[in-house]
């Protein structure tokens, strides 16, 4: 299984608030096998210090340098909100993308996100898509 | 601490972040792009841990956050303080040194 799956990407999802986000985004890694329950903590906790969002209604919630022993192997998983949810004061994030890495096999899958992000089309079409093969698609891209 | 460097002497860009396997990767893959673009050659862009940043290095990127780890791990390193993950304006500011074979200079301290 490679580190984007499709066990790993919820669509059409709803949440009550960014912290409830958070949790179901960190349930999805934990349900793959990728982080203990615990890791979902240290992804709570760092986004308390710091917000992950990045623009375009994207976030990229993740634990923190000590939350490392949490993880049992690299993974991304992907919830998908069509309403989005605020994450920074005026902005929704529609994508969030949860991160757990041990070392540098993510790095192109994050790389593909980053060009997801400046193509405001494409990011429009990974919000609402009901196919979990386009979400696959974009970034499971080998470059 | 140093305050600047000649870009034509930086041979590794540091980009860092509080656990080095997400905001900094997403940079580092922003920055590897418009150097490319540029035409900018021979530089290496890697991302670390803060708590990682090695002593040797010249020239280290860090959100404002982050700077004064950075600043205590490579006290010789010229380190950048940005405030947005994907295009903050000193990401072209940074391209620009290399391309026009600028001295790059320290933001904070």
């Amino acid at each position: 299984m490679g580190i984007l799956s499709k066990e790993s990407i919820c669509l059409n999802a709803v949440a009550e608030s960014k912290r409830d986000a958070i949790q179901q985004c960190g349930k999805l890694l934990v349900d793959v096998g990728c982080v203990m329950p615990q890791y979902v903590e240290g992804m709570l906790a760092r986004e308390e210090i710091m917000s992950t969002y990045l623009g375009n209604g994207v976030a990229i919630p993740h634990g923190q340098f000590d939350n490392r022993g949490d993880i049992l192997k690299t993974g991304i998983s992907v919830l998908q909100i069509p309403d989005g949810i605020e994450w920074e004061p005026g902005e929704k994030a529609y994508l969030i993308i949860g991160i757990a890495a041990l070392r540098d096999e993510h790095v192109a899958v994050l790389g593909n996100l980053a060009e997801v992000i400046e193509d405001e089309a494409i990011a429009e079409q990974m919000k609402i898509t009901t196919e979990v093969d386009v979400i696959l698609d974009y970034l499971n891209k080998e470059n | 601490m140093a305050n600047s460097i000649n870009s034509e002497e930086v041979t590794k860009i540091i980009f860092a972040c509080e656990a080095g396997m997400g905001s900094s990767v997403m940079s580092v893959s922003s920055l590897k792009k418009k150097l490319k673009k540029a035409g900018v050659q021979g530089v290496d862009v890697v991302h670390v841990a803060a708590r990682e940043i090695p002593e040797n290095a010249q020239l280290v990127i860090v959100h404002k956050g982050l700077s004064k780890v950075a600043v205590a791990k490579a006290p010789n390193a010229v380190v950048l303080a940005f405030n947005q993950f994907l295009n903050d304006p000193i990401f072209d500011k940074v391209v620009a040194a290399f391309v026009q074979k600028e001295v790059i200079t320290s933001n904070v301290g």
